[in-house]
C-alpha cells in the first residue's frame, strides 16, 4: 500500500504534467503563423516574429522541465513505496 | 527612421490572435512551487504581448496609412525601403513609420527579392544621386552574395540586370572624365558593381568552376561592352575564362565602334573605356594577361586600338609576353604578331586622327628585350611569316629604340640566360653570334653623344656578364663565358676603350670595334684556359695574343695577331683546337671585311 508521502509526490507530479500540457497547447505557439512576412514587413515585424518564436520556445522548454521534474517526483514515490514494502516484509519475518 | 508595410486584413487577424493568446496567458496559472520557474516564462510572454507587440499592432491599425508626400518625405523611394516600396505598389499594403531602426547586417529573403525587383524596375536615377543609398545597396549585395538562397531570391527578381549595369556604366563613363562630377563617385559606383558581380558570381558558380564564357555574362546582347567590362573586371573568375570573355567583349566593342550605328558611348568620351577597364585588371593578373595576349595574337587590334590609354595595352602586352608569364614556345605568336601589327600600321599610327600617342616604339623594345635570343641562330621560334631580322630591324630602327634596349639590358640578359638554360645543345658559334648581334643593336646604332655611347657599352657588357656560369662553350669543355667576361683581357681593353664622356671622339665605329675585339679576345683567352684545364694543351704554351688598345687600328692588329696564333697552333699539331678557335673568333671579328661586321 502506497505511503502518504508517495501519494503526495504523485499528486504533485500529476499537477506538473497537467501544467506542462497546458503550456504546450497555449495559443501563443500559433502566433508565429501570423507574425511573418505575409502579414507585415519591416524592422519591428521582424523583431516581433523573432520574439514570438522565442517566447513559444521558452514555454516549450519550461514544459519539458516540468515533465522532467514530474518524472523525478514519481521515481522518489516509487522508491518510498519499495522501502515501505521491504520494511513490511522484514516485520513479517 | 525605417518604414513598415503591412496587410491590414492580415494584421487585424494577428491582433485577434494576440488578444486571444494574451487572455489565455492571463488565465494560465499554477500555484505549485515546482512550477514557479515555468510561471516566469508565462508571465514574460504575457508582459511582452501586453506591453510591446499588441500596442504596436493596435497603433498600426488605428492610425491612417501613410500615402503620397508623407511617404516620399520618409524616403519611400529610397532603395533602403525597397521591400516596403514593392509591397505597397505591388500588393497594396499600407505603410507606417517603423519605430525600430533596421539592422542592415540582416538581409531576409523578402528583402533580397525586393531589392532585385526594385533595381530591375525602379528609378535608378534616384539611386545614382544618393551616395549613402549606393553604399547601402553595395553592402546589401555583398551580404546577399554570401548566401545562395538570398542570391537566388535576388536574381530571380532582378529580371533586367543589363538595365542596372548599363545605367551604372553610363553614369560611370560620365563621371570618369576630367570634367566629370556628381553626387556619387566612381568609387561608389564600383562598390555597387562589385556587389552585383559578387551576387552574379555566386549565382553562376563562377568561383567553384571554370565556366563556359557564354554563361558568364548575363544578357550579352543588351548589355553594353562597357557594362560587361565593368562586371567582368569585378568578378572572381579563373584567368583563362577572364581572358576569353575579355576578348569577346572587345571584339563586340570594336565592331560597334567601327560600325555605322551609334557605337558604344565610351568610344566617344574622354576617359577610360571598356578596354581600359579590362586592361587595368589584366596588368594585375599575369596568367590572365598571358592568356589574353595569346588570343590577341590573332587580332592585335583588340589590344592596340581599343584602349583610351595605349600605355595600358602596351603594359598588358609586356606583362602577358614576359618569360615569367609565357614559355618561349608560347610567346612566339603574340610577340611576332604584335611587332608585325605595328610594322603594318606604323605609317598610320602618328598621322591618323585621333593621333596614336608616341611610346609604342619603346614599348616594342621592352616587349622584345627578354626574347632577343630568339632573333639569333639560337632561336627555338619558327617565324612563319616575317624573317626575324626584319622584325628586329623594324623594332631597333625606331627612334629611341637602341637607347631603350641598352636601358633594358637587365631584361635582355635575364631572358637570354633563361632561354639558354632550356636549350639542349649550345653551339659556341651561336652564342658568339648572339653577343655580336647585341653589340650591333646597342653600340652601332646612331648615338648623340658619348654619354649615350657609354650607356650602351655598359649594357652590352652587362649582358655578357650575365652569361657567367651559365653557358658552356665547346662541346666537352667547361669553358664558360664567365672567362670571357671576367678575364684580364677584357679588363685591360675595357679600361682603354670604355667611352669617356669628357673626351668625346668622332670615330663612330670605335666603340663597336672595341666591343668586338674585347669579345673575340675574351673568347680566345677562355678557350685557351679550357684547353689547358682539360690537358689538351700544356700550360704557358701558345697563349693567345692580347689586343693593343694603343694601336692605331686595334681590331685589325688583333686580327693579324690572332691569325698568327691560329697558324702556330696548327703547326704545333693542334689543328683541331685552331679550327675551333677560328670558327668562333672570326664570327665575332670578321677578317674578310676588316673586322667591322659581326656575324648575323
Amino acid at each position: 500500500m502506497p505511503t502518504a508521502d508517495a501519494t503526495d509526490l504523485r499528486r504533485r507530479a500529476t499537477e506538473l504534467r497537467r501544467f506542462a500540457h497546458t503550456l504546450d497547447t497555449l495559443r501563443v505557439h500559433d502566433l508565429h503563423l501570423r507574425t511573418g512576412p505575409t502579414t507585415w514587413l519591416g524592422p519591428s515585424p521582424s523583431a516581433c516574429d523573432a520574439d514570438v518564436r522565442a517566447l513559444a520556445h521558452g514555454l516549450s522548454t519550461s514544459a519539458d522541465d516540468l515533465r522532467r521534474t514530474a518524472a523525478r517526483l514519481e521515481r522518489r514515490a516509487a522508491d518510498l513505496d519499495a522501502a515501505a514494502r521491504a520494511a513490511a516484509l522484514a516485520g513479517i519475518n | 527612421m525605417g518604414l513598415l508595410a503591412y496587410d491590414p486584413d492580415q494584421l487585424a487577424r494577428l491582433r485577434l490572435a494576440m488578444r486571444d493568446a494574451l487572455t489565455e496567458l492571463e488565465g494560465t496559472v499554477c500555484w505549485s512551487l515546482d512550477a514557479q520557474v515555468a510561471m516566469v516564462a508565462v508571465k514574460e510572454a504575457r508582459r511582452r504581448l501586453a506591453q510591446q507587440w499588441l500596442p504596436l499592432v493596435d497603433h498600426l491599425l488605428d492610425a491612417d496609412p501613410l500615402a503620397g508626400r508623407a511617404l516620399t518625405a520618409l524616403g519611400f523611394d529610397d532603395m533602403r525601403n525597397a521591400l516596403v516600396h514593392v509591397m505597397h505598389h505591388g500588393y497594396g499594403w499600407a505603410v507606417q513609420p517603423d519605430p525600430r531602426e533596421d539592422d542592415p547586417t540582416i538581409v531576409t529573403p523578402e528583402e533580397a527579392r525586393a531589392l532585385g525587383a526594385l533595381l530591375s524596375q525602379g528609378d535608378l536615377d534616384v539611386l545614382l544621386d544618393d551616395p549613402g543609398e549606393m553604399e547601402w545597396v553595395a553592402a546589401q549585395l555583398e551580404r546577399i552574395a554570401l548566401d545562395p538562397r538570398l542570391t537566388a531570391e535576388f536574381t530571380n527578381n532582378c529580371e533586367d540586370l543589363a538595365r542596372v549595369l548599363n545605367s551604372l556604366a553610363e553614369r560611370r563613363i560620365a563621371l570618369d572624365t576630367p570634367s566629370g562630377s556628381g553626387p556619387v563617385t566612381v568609387g561608389q559606383i564600383d562598390l555597387v558593381v562589385h556587389g552585383l558581380a559578387a551576387v552574379w558570381s555566386t549565382h553562376v558558380g563562377a568561383r567553384e568552376r571554370c565556366l563556359d564564357p557564354a554563361v558568364l555574362l548575363p544578357q550579352a546582347d543588351t548589355m553594353t561592352p562597357y557594362a560587361q567590362a565593368l562586371l567582368l573586371a569585378a568578378m572572381d573568375v579563373d584567368p583563362t575564362t577572364f581572358a576569353v570573355v575579355a576578348v569577346q567583349i572587345l571584339e563586340r566593342w570594336l565592331i560597334a565602334a567601327g560600325g555605322t550605328g551609334q557605337g558604344p558611348s565610351d568610344a566617344f568620351q574622354p576617359g577610360p573605356n571598356a578596354a581600359d577597364l579590362l586592361f587595368a585588371r589584366l596588368i594585375d593578373d599575369q596568367q590572365a594577361a598571358a592568356a589574353f595576349v595569346t588570343l590577341a595574337a590573332d587580332e592585335p587590334a583588340i589590344l592596340f586600338t581599343t584602349a583610351d590609354d595605349p600605355a595600358l595595352a602596351q603594359q598588358v602586352a609586356i606583362t602577358g609576353t614576359s618569360p615569367a608569364a609565357l614559355a618561349a614556345a608560347a610567346a612566339e605568336a603574340p610577340v611576332t604578331a604584335f611587332i608585325e601589327w605595328f610594322q603594318r600600321n606604323a605609317p598610320y599610327l602618328n598621322t591618323a586622327e585621333p593621333t596614336y600617342p608616341d611610346g609604342w616604339q619603346t614599348f616594342l623594345v621592352d616587349m622584345v628585350a627578354p626574347w632577343t635570343l630568339q632573333f639569333t641562330g639560337l632561336a627555338t621560334w619558327h617565324f612563319a611569316w616575317t624573317p626575324p631580322e626584319d622584325l628586329l630591324a623594324f623594332v631597333i630602327a625606331q627612334p629611341g629604340a637602341a637607347d631603350r634596349l641598352a636601358a633594358d639590358a637587365q631584361a635582355v640578359a635575364g631572358g637570354a640566360v633563361a632561354q639558354l638554360q632550356e636549350l639542349d645543345r649550345l653551339e659556341p658559334i651561336l652564342i658568339a653570334t648572339y653577343l655580336g648581334l647585341l653589340s650591333q643593336l646597342t653600340v652601332e646604332q646612331q648615338v648623340a653623344d658619348e654619354e649615350q655611347r657609354a650607356a650602351r657599352w655598359a649594357a652590352t657588357l652587362m649582358v655578357v656578364n650575365a652569361f657567367v656560369d651559365v653557358v658552356t662553350l665547346p662541346a666537352g669543355t667547361a669553358t664558360s663565358v664567365a672567362m670571357i667576361a671576367g678575364g684580364p683581357v677584357v679588363d685591360s681593353v675595357i679600361a682603354r676603350w670604355e667611352p669617356d664622356p669628357a673626351a668625346v671622339r668622332a670615330a663612330a665605329e670605335a666603340t663597336s670595334l672595341a666591343t668586338q675585339t674585347v669579345v673575340a679576345a675574351g673568347i680566345a683567352d677562355a678557350l685557351h684556359a679550357a684547353w689547358v684545364q682539360h690537358g689538351q694543351l700544356p700550360a704557358n704554351v701558345l697563349p693567345p695574343p692580347r689586343p693593343n688598345p694603343q694601336a692605331d687600328d686595334p681590331a685589325a692588329d688583333y686580327l693579324r695577331d690572332v691569325t698568327t696564333w691560329l697558324l702556330a697552333l696548327d703547326a704545333a699539331g693542334h689543328g683541331d683546337l685552331a679550327d675551333q678557335a677560328q670558327r668562333l673568333i672570326y664570327l665575332v671579328l670578321n677578317p674578310w671585311d676588316g673586322g667591322e661586321d659581326m656575324a648575323d
